[in-house]
């Protein structure tokens, strides 16, 4: 399955998200903000270098606590990037791996467009703010024009009461309310994920890929995290 | 086309014509004009029967098909060889390209091919997506370039990764460096990718001005000083460029124009290249000669030391 995870906003957490996601339902997660990367990079090629056909995405996949296709850092690689071949890089990378999800960015550009015209499903980060209604709702039509399913909608940074209830009802998704924790907005910086993978919703670390690289963040994170997952699983029929 | 008719290089402007090749269910019209050596063809299909139909433009000049496009992406239904389209039941459809030929007789032929399916609307393929939401890559005068193009490749132990001091600052997770300016130099020419040298790749260089001053530092790595390895690689990317542009279709030549600063650079190329070959012959007499006299200079550092 192909999760594009989106919002048109910037700076509301999708990479962080995408990011623990992918350790959740041990995707590979694709950093496709091609000209502000946020996911851990490292040596050896990059998206930049998959989409100027200089490198194959399967084997630009690295291993890690969370497997990425990370993103080049330049802006002459985002432009010499040809983003129509962004869906068919992240289809060979699930043929090899399974799951993936891309990380997109913020917008509604064609980088978010051609991930979503790949994606099985969609996954909606936003801020539970009331002008977020707005953004969320021309991401979720731009999603249904090119087929991706609503899968589900993370309210990030929910307060004490987020409105969860709001949302749904205009954006016709489940709704879940991801509390505002430091240690996983830090985690992604840190290159370690608050979850390992939770499979079927099972306690993390019950099938987990990788030991003691997990960071720590609170029970209430963990859940809303293993919700979310549960989320992306139902769309896709699991 | 305001000013077409100060514009115009070669008559004439106009001339309406009916394609003979269509078929009794297809009519075309067509007008040409020429401006600047390319020929604009205008075309509008007429379908004269009662159900839509699919028709074919084939363009007849002896040229390459410039389609209409939109944020760099030919519009729906453009191909190399002309246009395949719906046009709707006694409906017509305006179609118009551009191709860098004369235009001596009919432009195009049209073929009716038959009747049209339900549906044969365009798919989300990642063309559509780029042309209806836009491309997002940041604009050509966003990217810091240098003069030239340089290329990636090795040019001796890591010195390929060396300058650029520019665009390193861009890099500020410091994670790819040898990522240079010119981004797709190499890309289009279908160099696999490379893993770094190990050494002194990831230095962040900010600024070096030995480079620009012609220091000649020899950094680790490397066995040929830093302004050196600089300028060869600066001439390496030019021929790069050259060779790229030797000979290149259409699509090609724009995809290098439009990594490398447009067409005022590549105007310049010629007498660059030419400059290149002067100066690197001029070096390989000059550097075979030096090598020999190092070579046969012997220092006696014994006899010296007992002198001493």
């Amino acid at each position: 399955m192909i999760l594009a995870v989106c919002g048109g906003k910037g700076g509301v957490g999708k990479s962080t998200l995408a990011f623990t996601l992918a350790a959740a339902l041990d995707a590979v997660a694709v950093d496709a903000d091609l000209a502000m990367a946020d996911l851990p990079a490292g040596r050896g090629p990059d998206l930049h270098d998959v989409l100027a056909g200089r490198a194959d995405p399967v084997e630009a996949v690295r291993g890690g606590p969370v497997r990425i296709l990370p993103c080049g850092r330049t802006l002459a690689g985002a432009r010499a990037a040809d983003v129509t071949k962004l869906g068919e890089a992240a289809r060979a990378v699930a043929r090899v791996h399974g799951d993936v999800v891309v990380d997109c960015p913020a917008g509604m550009r064609a980088d978010v467009g051609v991930p979503l015209a790949a994606a099985d499903a969609a996954l909606l980060v936003a801020s539970p703010r009331p002008f977020a209604v707005g953004d969320a709702v021309r991401t979720r039509e731009l999603a249904r024009e090119l087929d991706a399913g609503l899968a589900g909608v993370a309210l990030n940074r929910a307060g004490t009461d987020p409105p969860s209830e709001a949302f749904e009802r205009v954006l016709g998704a489940p709704v879940v309310p991801v509390p505002d924790d430091d240690r996983l907005a830090r985690s992604l910086a840190e290159g370690r994920p608050v979850v390992r993978t939770c499979d079927g919703g099972a306690s993390e670390g019950a099938t987990g890929r990788s030991t003691a690289v997990e960071a720590t963040a609170d029970e209430a994170t963990l859940r809303a995290i293993r919700a979310l997952a549960g989320v992306v699983r139902d769309a896709d029929g699991r | 086309m305001s000013s077409d008719a100060g514009a115009l290089v070669d008559s004439p402007p106009v001339e309406p014509s009916t394609d003979a090749a269509a078929g009794p269910t297809v009519d075309a019209e067509w007008t040409t004009r020429v401006l600047e050596g390319v020929t604009f063809v205008s075309l509008v299909v007429e379908n004269r029967t009662p159900v839509a139909r699919t028709v074919r433009v084939d363009n007849e000049l002896d040229g390459p098909v410039l389609p209409p496009r939109t944020a760099g992406v030919p519009e729906a239904g453009w191909d190399e060889g002309g246009y395949r389209g719906r046009v709707e039941a006694a409906d017509t459809v305006a179609v118009g390209y551009a191709c860098p030929a004369r235009a001596d007789g009919a432009p195009v032929a049209v073929v009716d091919e038959g009747p049209a399916g339900e549906d044969d609307g365009p798919a989300a393929s990642p063309e559509a997506v780029v042309r209806k939401l836009g491309r997002p890559g940041p604009p050509r005068d966003a990217v810091p370039r240098r003069a030239v193009v340089r290329p990636d490749g090795d040019s001796g132990g890591g010195g390929a990764d060396e300058g650029g001091g520019d665009q390193r600052a861009v890099e500020s997770q410091g994670v790819r460096c040898v990522e240079d300016a010119s981004g797709a130099s190499a890309d289009a020419t279908g160099r696999p990718w490379e893993p770094e040298p190990d050494t002194a790749d990831c230095e962040v260089d900010t600024d070096d001005s030995g480079a620009a001053t012609g220091g000649a530092d020899a950094s680790p790595g490397g066995d040929l000083p830093r302004a050196v390895r600089q300028w060869l690689a600066d001439v390496e990317g030019r021929v790069e460029q050259g060779e790229r542009l030797t000979g290149a279709s259409v699509a090609e030549a724009a995809a290098v124009l439009s990594e490398t600063g447009g067409l005022d650079p590549a105007a310049e190329l010629p007498e660059t290249l030419a400059a290149d070959a002067r100066a690197l012959r001029a070096l390989a007499r000059r550097a075979s000669v030096l090598a020999a006299r190092a070579e046969s200079a012997s220092v006696p550092v014994e006899s010296l030391r007992r002198l001493a």
